[in-house]
């Protein structure tokens, strides 16, 4: 008897949670019509955002791919003093709010920054510009990707590097031929995470980069300013950006089930794994 | 071929400090109990471990001394890992190319894994995934060949079939092997020469039948365990017979034997042929007694047996006369 | 422990129905335009209060949000608010002028506005849905200097606090804000005047929101604003006097 109200109770909350994530998004196509939502798909002001996201968060993702990485593997693979010190640095944008991660930007890249005054006096100026943006969103979103990079290194059986050295692979033929390839399915559901938190971030942008249409306006800070001017725009701007969201997802759902990794067994996209 | 030898290599380990002289001509087995640093041997040979002191060479090659470590890539080991580390994003074909691209053909031939070339490790058997692992290192074309519990991740019933084919791989090899083991047994079957090692150090080096016959001390008696006898299969399941003609039998009715076991405890020993027929009986010269505070080693023939020092007086054993040894065939079991 | 949570527990519950007793009328809620944000709190501490671009606290409050008062930057917002039902007609309460502000440094050495269309200088100024927003492209416009001053904005933002945040912080060149933002900040920034020929017509509107549950204590507020009192204080802080005081009017004798 106890088994099946505990069991009835557990649907319960499971169907109140699902509704609540279902709802805003239900409600956002419930107040438009397709005739707006498409009608907004040739408003400049979205093409430019979509534009703007999209250019800013490749580049950005890159970058975190690029740096990232490396961090990730040397954290994972080596113990060294300080580790533990480093990794709580790596982690620490994700707990920033992220106007606070603005602030601290201009701060160290504005034109009086710590940094920003020596690049200034070099002719760069970074507050405002595209690049702005690029580095608004690798910062917020790195942590994302370095966290699940890290515990899909540390998941690597460490006696497979130390088979591909004994076999005659040095360590730089090691990591490309045997971690990165087993990693891979951890690596891509931190980059999926990474890329989901970039395109939607909105603090850091706005106090480090400003918005101008066509130059820094993203998509959510399309948004935002729409909001402030119509909200029937606004709403049929979301079924945009919601149909955006979707089919990004669809992609990279297609994408990692092409790569079959032995790791990946999670039906979650994000692979979101237990470790760490 | 190159001998591999260690001169005062050490490492400093959890409770102890390894600290390890040895040199590798032919197939050497390290036994010893878990923990007592084997693995880290193979491990400082193999360059995964930088020992604090010592030296590592290769025939003229010095892999590590004061001034010089070479890295594992540089250094011509075949490793074999306890659980064999093949690497899951790869064919068998890919994992043995690894290691040497253009003939990995040859070696999937030869270790009898040619049709499995494109199958993953996840779907291989325990002895497959072995084969493929030996194939991949030896593919290196090693100075040496190094393997880390290499039964230790079979069934039971498994490993006295892996154990023949390695016992014949490695009689048919011509480079140093040295191999890890918590079992005595294998030690034996596979190795020609035998190293006890214990909290590091190396308490006794020497053959299967030394180890037994003259035991170094209580631990390596205990330790080393069994008695092996060798001999032909006799048709009848279960039982060989001696190269003197005796008949030795055991209880378990195992099929075409070769190698019984008898431990040293589970034998008597009697100055006159005994009266149960039932009994296996070796009979022979007492060629070596050793007494190990009140328990002895006596050896007749090809076993020995351990009995109280009091029988030991009682039956007024001494070297060079003659005794009957005797054990029951559920005291007897079948090796290989 | 858990002993003195209960009784704190037990204070906290009984504390608050005696607190608002205390009060005979519940506080107002105000919506107002961010350039109000140091006046308003000295012209009535009691009132709450929520600072923004005026655009988008009417938007809020078409989407439901519990103000009793709103009080704009423009008459435009108000209007449209009280055409869609939202709020009672609007009436001015003070007026403002438009300057252009520059860092204290002044690094792009702005010495007027006609410096703003030299290429390379960083202008900042709000969007245009933004009261102060519309009233720079107005005097943009009034001097024929639109397109090139255009060129050099490199943001636009959603209220004319972070216009100024950004001046006084020194990423930007130049930032068009109210005549009483930079009296608020005098010490970090140097003041550049907007020809008052060129001023575009800023009068800022007061208004009861319609769905208020407080209309006593949001009409006692706007009658504060409107007293000699407020509008005392509202000078004080450099906005300009309700009504344009009578203007000599020069006849032209034909």
């Amino acid at each position: 008897m106890r088994n099946r109200f505990g069991g009835g109770l557990f649907v319960l909350l499971a169907a109140v949670a699902l509704v609540f994530l279902v709802l805003p998004i239900v409600g956002i196509f419930f107040h438009t019509t397709p005739g707006r939502v498409i009608g907004q798909l040739s408003n400049p002001v979205v093409v430019d955002a979509f534009v703007v996201t999209l250019k800013t968060s490749l580049v950005a993702q890159a970058l975190i791919l690029l740096f990232g990485t490396p961090t990730a593997y040397l954290l994972a693979t080596r113990r060294f003093t300080g580790r533990s010190v480093a990794v709580t640095l790596v982690e620490l944008p994700l707990v920033l709010p992220p106007a606070v991660a603005g602030i601290g930007l201009l701060a160290a890249l504005g034109r009086n920054g710590l940094l920003g005054s020596s690049l200034h006096f070099l002719g760069v100026t970074l507050p405002f510009t595209q690049a702005a943006v690029t580095i608004a969103v690798a910062y917020v979103a790195s942590p994302l990707y370095i966290r699940q990079a890290i515990a899909a290194f540390e998941a690597v059986d460490p006696r497979l590097p130390a088979a591909s050295r004994t076999l005659g692979a040095g360590p730089v033929r090691t990591f490309f031929r045997v971690m990165l390839p087993i990693a891979r399915g951890g690596l891509i559901a931190g980059l999926a995470l990474s890329f989901a938190r970039g395109i939607g971030e909105f603090g850091a942008t706005i106090m480090f980069a400003g918005s101008l249409q066509h130059v820094t306006q993203t998509l959510s800070l399309a948004i935002y300013y729409e909001f402030n001017q119509s909200f029937d725009a606004t709403l049929a701007m979301s079924g945009v950006l919601v149909i955006i969201s979707a089919l990004l997802l669809l992609t990279l759902r297609i994408a990692l089930s092409w790569h079959e990794s032995p790791s990946n067994t999670s039906p979650s996209l994000f692979g979101l794994s237990s470790s760490t | 071929m190159a001998r591999v030898t260690l001169e005062h290599v050490t490492v400093p380990l959890r409770s102890f400090e390894l600290d390890v002289s040895l040199a590798i001509g032919a197939t050497v087995a390290l036994v010893g109990p878990s923990g007592a640093g084997k693995s880290t041997v193979l491990n400082a040979i193999a360059g995964l471990v930088r020992p604090s002191g010592g030296v590592i060479r290769c025939g003229e090659e010095t892999w590590f001394d004061q001034d010089v470590f070479l890295p594992p890539e540089r250094r011509s080991v075949g490793l074999v890992f306890q659980d064999y580390a093949l690497f899951p994003h790869l064919t068998v074909r890919g994992n043995v190319e690894y290691a040497r691209r253009h003939a990995a053909d040859e070696y999937l031939e030869r270790f009898g894994i040619a049709h499995l070339a494109n199958a993953r490790p996840a779907a291989l058997s325990g002895g497959e995934r072995q084969r493929v692992a030996l194939a991949r290192a030896l593919a290196r074309d090693p100075a040496i060949l190094l393997l880390d519990e290499p039964l230790a991740a079979l069934d039971a019933h498994t490993r006295v079939e892996v154990r023949t084919e390695l016992q014949q791989l490695l009689a048919g090899l011509e480079i140093p092997t040295l191999l890890v083991t918590h079992d005595f047994e294998d030690a034996a079957a596979l190795a020609q020469e035998i190293g006890v090692i214990v909290d590091g150090r190396l308490r006794q080096t020497g053959t299967a039948a030394d180890l037994v016959a003259r035991p170094a001390d209580p631990f390596v008696a205990s330790f080393t365990g069994a008695n092996l006898l060798r001999g032909t299969p006799t048709g009848s399941p279960g039982s060989i017979r001696l190269e003197d003609g005796t008949l030795i039998t055991a209880a378990e009715e195992v099929g075409e034997a070769t190698t019984l076991a008898v431990y040293p405890w589970d034998i008597t020993i009697s100055t006159h042929p005994p009266d149960d027929s039932a009994l296996n009986v070796v009979a022979g010269t007492i060629t070596a007694i050793t007494e190990l505070g009140n328990r002895a080693r006596v050896t007749i023939g090809p076993v020995s047996a351990e009995i109280t020092a009091e029988s030991l007086r009682r039956l007024g054993l001494e070297t060079g006369g003659r005794a009957y040894a005797a054990f029951k065939a559920t005291g007897t079991r079948v090796v290989a | 422990m858990k002993r003195v949570f209960l009784v704190l527990g037990l204070l906290a519950v009984l504390a608050t129905p005696a607190a608002s007793a205390t009060k005979s009328a519940p506080k107002a809620t105000v919506y107002a335009a961010s350039s109000l944000t140091n006046v308003f709190p000295v012209v009535d501490a009691n009132a709450t209060y929520s600072f923004g671009g005026s655009n988008a606290l009417a938007a809020q409050i078409e989407q439901g949000a519990p103000a009793d008062v709103f009080a704009s930057a423009n008459l435009t917002l108000p209007t449209q608010l009280h055409q869609q039902g939202y709020c009672s007609r609007p009436v001015v309460f003070t007026r403002n002028t438009l300057v252009i502000v520059v860092p204290k440094a002044n690094p792009a050495h702005i010495r007027n506005i006609y410096n703003l269309t030299k290429p390379g200088v960083k202008v900042d100024v709000a969007a245009p849905g933004v009261p102060v927003g519309t009233y720079t492209q107005q005097v943009l416009n009034n001097m024929n200097i639109a397109a090139a001053v255009n060129k050099n904005v490199v943001s636009q933002e959603s209220s004319v606090t972070e216009v100024l945040a950004h001046v006084t912080g020194g990423d930007v060149d130049a930032g068009f804000v109210y005549a009483t933002d930079a009296q608020s900040v005098s010490g970090q920034v140097k003041v550049i005047r907007v020809p008052a020929w060129a001023q575009p017509k800023v009068r800022y509107g007061i208004c009861v929101v319609s769905a208020s549950q407080n209309k006593t204590a949001a009409h006692a507020f706007i009658r504060l604003v409107l007293s000699a009192k407020g509008q005392a204080k509202l000078l004080k802080y450099g906005f300009l006097p309700r009504f344009k005081p009578a203007a000599k009017h020069h006849r032209h004798r034909s």
